[in-house]
């Protein structure tokens, strides 16, 4: 990178007074100065008559090191990737606060211990791996809380362990850490825990057959109730969460007010949540509309708001489905993404064996993403580039 | 009426007392042959001064199969820090439209349009003082980084979109820098304005150069590097180059001298991209970024051409805007 070799070397530098001291730059070229003397000459001839009494000769000189490097030479430096998680621990907080609002200690116990369980696994897994462990960049909390708020709020605690475990180690670091996992971790850990510990983890895990009768947990959760009794709880309290479910997924309002917050500071996309309602609603309008309550498929009465508030789908929608590593890139992609999703929460939970199929849906429309980004590059501004030749 | 091309050079000084204070008609300009103008610049060896250094003959130049209906004269700063086009605008008002009504005739465009960004008011008052009567007219750009870039202000100022590999020729416009106007309508050029400016320079300013001069003079001209330069970058902060020896001379695409500080050019440490999808936001020309980045470092270059790298203006949007990296 240097230039003495292409330097005469007839000038020594042998004018150090107003050499400015070099600092110590890793990349870096010498630009020493053997011509110095013409463009000394130069110089003067414009701005001799305005600066006589500058505090130092205005002669640009000799050992001077410089950087070089590639454009751009500046960077924003006020967003960094752990900014954006703490953004999304920031959105998770309201929905956090909801949950543990609803569910008292219950709801702190799963957190804590699938949060810390993250943070240890991914300590273990990544220095397995024989890599710096990253924990500061929040990416763990992230997903122990996310697993958290996605388990009933009866879950034992080693079962937190081994999702977290799960999460981490199969759901994310095998495929080479941040960035790099198909599927979202913490849908991950959740579908094998959901698979593996049924009896724990079933509709049975959300009552508690000792609870008051008026408390929320004695009550089985909204979606199983459509589908086991054709009822529902009011609008009312589908919205505001007080109604029996995963630690996060009651509150309608938490999670759209927390996700909100996250797609006005941009860290989470609009068009997947939008998307994701704007296809649910149509699919369980049309269903209202066109096909009509069928006493074989309880589910099936189910209106428009009733879907879109009841279950996980909000959450979902602003904090698991925008998972940007577990997400296409381009807009059109992201749009595709959600009524994906949307469609398959729809299938599940009209016509399968489980109440709700958030986790599925996202499951399954992950391992589309690279074929989603495939199917839509955008056309750069003004077409495609001509074939040569 | 032949066009005289500078057979004895006038000083520096005298072109740019010439520049600011002559007299630059812009309403009835004498007579000239389109083909007597497209010469003239021809042998002035003008350049586009925006940066890219297109041949300016080229552009005025009729093509029966594409005509031009519109000269688009480029106020937009192409880049932060770089201010040179202002003055341009601000001083030789009238040698900016009378060189672009000429290339309107050349290239016979029935207007010109001179894009302005708005952060630029007091250019846009005179420019649109001077503009009255003429075929010219001034259109107010949002201030927004690359808003100088040739497709993006064509987009922006006249709603047409330039094809990519294509040139603005092919929807009708032929755009030129606000300096290659006023080289124009000099129609010699020997001399340009280059912008001297950042943190790590003493008393930052434009100045009128000779097409050759040294960096080094032009840092001395404006007080001398500070004790604290560590970079010097010739043109502005995101596609300049930085230089390693400041006997680097200024060239015909030369916009500007940038000298940096330590703090400005920190290099963060680079973490895990998290496909956030920052860069495909900024990008203006609607390109994933993020996928060519992974594809150039890992010179898969059929995934580069699935997603259009040669679509890319090298601007520097997504690496400036990018999350992720490590500050310490």
């Amino acid at each position: 990178m240097s230039d003495e070799g292409k330097k005469p070397q007839g000038a020594p530098e042998a004018e150090p007074k107003a050499a400015p001291p070099g600092d110590k730059p890793e990349v870096q070229a010498a630009a020493e100065k053997p011509a110095a003397a013409a463009a000394e000459k130069k110089a003067p001839a414009k701005p001799a008559p305005k600066k006589p009494a500058a505090k130092k000769p205005v002669v640009v000189e000799t050992p001077y090191t410089l950087h070089v490097a590639p454009s751009p030479h500046v960077a924003n430096t006020s967003l960094t990737t752990r900014g954006l998680m703490v953004d999304v621990v920031l959105g998770l907080a309201l929905v956090v606060l909801a949950a543990v609002w609803f569910f008292r200690w219950h709801a702190v116990l799963v957190l804590a211990v699938s949060t810390v369980s993250c943070l240890i696994f991914e300590a273990i897994f990544v220095r397995m791996r024989g890599r710096q462990a990253t924990l500061d960049d929040f990416s763990a909390v992230i997903t122990g809380i996310i697993l958290g708020l996605s388990l009933p709020w009866s879950t034992p605690w080693w079962i937190c362990v081994v999702a977290a475990m799960i999460a981490i180690g199969l759901g994310k670091v095998i495929f080479g850490s941040l960035g790099q996992n198909i599927f979202n971790p913490a849908m991950v850990g959740r579908a094998f825990v959901m698979v593996s510990f049924s009896a724990y983890l079933g509709a049975g895990a959300y009552v508690d057959p000792h609870g008051a009768a008026q408390s929320i947990l004695s009550q089985a959760t909204p979606l199983t109730a459509a589908r086991t009794a054709g009822t529902m709880p009011e609008l009312w309290f589908l919205f505001l969460g007080n109604t029996n479910g995963s630690l996060g997924e009651t509150s309608a309002l938490a999670s759209i007010l927390g996700g909100l917050y996250l797609v006005v500071r941009r860290t989470a996309s609009w068009e997947i949540p939008t998307a994701m309602v704007v296809v649910l609603a149509a699919l369980a309008g049309a269903m209202q509309l066109f096909v009509g309550p069928n006493p074989a498929l309880l589910a099936m009465k189910m209106t428009v708001l009733e879907h879109l508030l009841s279950g996980a789908f909000l959450f979902g929608a602003f904090f698991i489905a925008t998972d940007p590593v577990t997400s296409p890139l381009s807009r059109q992609g992201k749009f595709y993404f959600g009524a994906g999703v949307s469609f398959f929460v729809w299938l599940l939970r009209t016509f399968s064996n489980y109440p709700e199929g958030l986790m599925f849906a996202i499951l399954l429309m992950n391992s589309l993403v690279p074929l989603i980004n495939r199917w839509t590059v955008p056309e750069p501004v003004g077409g495609l580039v001509p074939k040569r030749g | 009426m032949p066009i005289k091309v500078g057979a004895e050079q006038p000083t520096p000084e005298e072109i740019y007392e010439d520049v600011i204070g002559g007299d630059w008609p812009t309403t009835e300009l004498p007579d000239h042959e389109p083909e007597a103008i497209v010469e003239a610049v021809k042998k002035a060896g003008l350049v586009g001064q925006g940066g890219a250094a297109f041949p300016t003959f080229i552009k005025l130049l009729r093509n029966a199969e594409k005509p031009v209906d519109t000269i688009l004269v480029n106020g937009c700063e192409c880049e932060p820090y770089l201010t040179a086009d202002y003055r341009v605008m601000l001083e030789a008002t009238r040698a900016v439209i009378a060189g672009a009504i000429l290339a309107a005739k050349a290239a016979g465009a029935k207007r010109v349009v001179i894009a302005v960004e708005d952060n630029k008011p007091k250019a846009i008052e005179k420019l649109q003082q001077e503009c009255k009567g003429t075929i010219a007219s001034v259109a107010q750009l949002k201030t927004k980084y690359p808003a100088g870039g040739e497709k993006q202000t064509v987009r922006a100022a006249l709603g047409r979109t330039v094809a990519t590999g294509g040139l603005p020729l092919d929807c009708g416009v032929v755009v030129i820098n606000v300096g290659t106007a006023t080289a124009i309508a000099r129609a010699v050029l020997r001399d340009k304005p280059v912008t001297v400016s950042g943190r790590g320079i003493n008393t930052p300013k434009n100045l009128l150069v000779a097409i050759g001069t040294p960096t080094s003079a032009l840092i001395a001209a404006a007080g001398g590097l500070k004790d604290s330069a560590v970079r010097v970058v010739s043109g502005g902060p995101m596609m300049g180059f930085s230089i390693a020896n400041l006997d680097t001379p200024v060239t015909k695409g030369t916009s500007g001298i940038t000298v940096f500080e330590a703090p400005d050019v920190a290099q963060p440490v680079e973490t895990p991209c998290v496909r956030c999808g920052r860069c495909v936001d900024v990008c203006p020309l609607n390109l994933i970024p993020t996928r060519l980045g992974l594809a150039a470092r890992y010179a898969v270059w059929d995934v580069a051409e699935r997603y259009h790298m040669m679509a890319c203006m090298e601007c520097g949007c997504c690496a400036y805007t990018c999350p992720a990296l490590w500050c310490n």
